[in-house]
C-alpha cells in the first residue's frame, strides 16, 4: 500500500514538472509569485550586506574621508564642465538634425534601481534589482551604472526584475568603435577563473585597423524591442584577432562597468512623446 | 507544523545567503550549496511525507529564484529525495563521513543534471563544466556536514520518533 502511494506521488510530481516546463505562463506566474514573496527578506538581506560592507570599509579607511571628499569634488567640477559643453553640443546637434530633416532620436529617461540580490546557483550572470513592472520597466532595456553599460533587463516581475549582465554568454548588443564608426556585436563570454568578466566584440570589418585601447559604445541599432540608446560606454579593446574564416575580426573587451551588490544602477526607459 | 515552518524559514534564509554569497570563481563560478544541503538534511531526518514536501517546496523556490525555466531543481531534487528515502535506513547518516560523501554526491548530481538540462534544452552555453563538477564535489562535501550540524540542534529528527 505504502509503495503504491509512493509511486503515485512520484508520478504526480513528474507530471507537474513536465507541465511546468512546457507552459511558460505558469512558469512566469510561479517565478513572479516566489520573487514577490521573497522580496521583503531579500531587501533586508541586501541592506544588512550593504551596512556590513560600509562599516568594514569605514573601519579600513579611517582618515581617508577628507581626501575622498576632495577627489569627489574635483570629479564633480569636471563632470559639470563636461555637462555644460555637451549641452551646447546637443543643442547644436538638434538644430543641425532639424535642418537636415533627420528622424528625431528617441528620448529616454533613467529609472534608479537598487541591487537586491545575485543569482542563486552561479550558472547565470544575473543580478536582481528593484523596481519591476510597477515602475513600467520593460524587457530588454539597457541597465547602466555611472561607468557605462552593465546589462539588460531580462525577466520582469511586479516589484523586481532580473538583469542579465554584460558578461553572460546569453548577452548580445549592437556596438561600434567610437573613433571609427565601425560596427559589430558585443557578446558576453562568461567569467575567467579569477572572476574577471569576459566580453567580446564580433563581426568587425577586417579591413579596419583597430588599436588596443579603442573605446566601444552601443550603436543604437535595436531590434526585438531592445532599447539601447547609442553612445553608451561598454569598454575598451584589449586584444584583436582575425576570425578563423578570415572574413571578420573579433576583439576582446575590458568592460568598464560591472554590477555588484553595492551598486546603484539605472534602467533606461523609453519616453513617449 | 512547527517543523515545517522552521524548515521553510531555513530554506528562505539559505536562499538569501546563497544568493548574497560570492561565486567560487576557482570552481567555474558555482556557489556553496546551502539550499540543497538543507533539502538533503530534511530527506535524511524527517518523515517520508515531510521529506517529500520539503523536496518539492525547495525545488519550486530554487527554480523560482533562477532566471531560466522551471526544471533543473524540479527534476533533480525529487530524484535525490527518492534515492535518499530508499537507502537512508542503510546509512549511518549522522556520521560526518557519510555526510561528507552524501553532500559531495548530491551536489555533483545537481550540477551534472543542471548542465545536462542546459545542454539538452540549449538555453545557455556552459563554461568550465568539468571544473564545476569537481567544485561541486568539494563544496558539497563541506556544506552538508556544516548545515547538518547547525540544523540538528534546531530541527529534531522525525524518522526515529523524534530522537536526535
Amino acid at each position: 500500500m505504502n509503495k503504491k502511494k509512493y509511486r503515485k506521488g512520484f508520478f504526480i510530481i513528474l507530471v507537474v514538472s513536465v507541465v511546468l516546463l512546457v507552459w511558460p505562463k505558469i512558469t512566469d506566474l510561479g517565478k513572479s509569485s516566489i520573487r514577490s514573496l521573497s522580496l521583503p527578506v531579500e531587501r533586508v538581506g541586501a541592506n544588512i550586506n550593504i551596512q556590513a560592507s560600509e562599516t568594514a570599509s569605514m573601519i579600513s579607511g579611517i582618515g581617508s574621508g577628507p581626501e575622498r571628499e576632495k577627489h569627489l569634488s574635483l570629479q564633480l567640477v569636471q563632470a559639470q564642465s563636461d555637462l555644460n559643453r555637451l549641452r551646447n553640443i546637443e543643442v547644436e546637434n538638434v538644430r543641425l538634425r532639424k535642418a537636415l530633416g533627420f528622424k528625431k532620436t528617441t528620448p529616454y529617461s533613467l529609472i534608479p534601481a537598487n541591487v537586491i540580490n545575485r543569482n542563486i546557483s552561479g550558472w547565470w550572470n544575473t543580478i536582481r534589482v528593484e523596481p519591476g513592472a510597477n515602475k513600467k520597466i520593460k524587457v530588454n532595456h539597457a541597465v547602466l551604472s555611472p561607468d557605462g553599460l552593465v546589462g539588460k533587463t531580462f525577466q520582469i516581475n511586479h516589484h523586481s526584475c532580473e538583469v542579465l549582465l554584460l558578461s553572460d554568454p546569453a548577452f548580445r548588443v549592437a556596438a561600434k568603435l567610437n573613433d571609427y564608426d565601425v560596427f559589430g556585436i558585443v557578446k558576453g563570454m562568461g567569467n575567467t577563473l579569477t572572476g574577471q568578466p569576459l566580453v567580446r566584440m564580433e563581426f568587425i570589418n577586417k579591413n579596419i585597423k583597430i588599436e588596443v585601447g579603442d573605446e566601444v559604445v552601443t550603436s543604437g541599432f535595436n531590434h526585438n524591442n531592445n532599447f539601447f540608446p547609442s553612445g553608451i560606454h561598454i569598454g575598451y579593446i584589449e586584444k584583436v584577432y582575425i576570425d578563423d574564416s578570415g572574413l571578420f575580426q573579433h576583439a576582446e573587451i575590458i568592460p568598464r562597468a560591472t554590477g555588484g551588490l553595492l551598486d546603484f544602477l539605472f534602467i533606461v526607459n523609453e519616453e513617449k512623446n | 507544523m512547527k517543523t515545517k515552518l522552521l524548515l521553510l524559514s531555513f530554506f528562505i534564509l539559505a536562499a538569501i545567503i546563497q544568493q548574497l554569497s560570492p561565486n567560487v570563481t576557482f570552481f567555474g563560478n558555482i556557489k556553496f550549496p546551502f539550499f540543497s544541503s538543507i533539502m538533503v538534511y530534511a530527506c535524511f531526518r524527517l518523515s517520508k511525507r515531510n521529506a517529500w514536501i520539503s523536496s518539492i517546496v525547495s525545488a519550486i523556490i530554487f527554480d523560482g529564484l533562477e532566471p531560466g525555466p522551471y526544471g533543473p531543481a524540479l527534476l533533480t531534487f525529487p530524484v535525490i529525495t527518492f534515492i535518499i528515502l530508499r537507502y537512508r535506513n542503510n546509512l549511518f547518516h549522522e556520521g560526518i563521513v557519510t555526510q561528507f560523501f552524501c553532500g559531495a554526491i548530491c551536489y555533483f548530481f545537481i550540477t551534472l543534471t543542471t548542465g545536462f538540462f542546459f545542454l539538452v534544452t540549449n538555453i545557455r552555453e556552459i563554461d568550465f563544466f568539468f571544473l564545476k563538477l569537481i567544485g561541486s564535489l568539494f563544496l558539497g562535501s563541506i556544506t552538508l556536514p556544516v548545515c547538518s550540524y547547525l540544523l540538528s540542534n534546531v530541527i529534531p529528527s522525525e524518522e526515529r520518533g523524534g530522537k536526535r
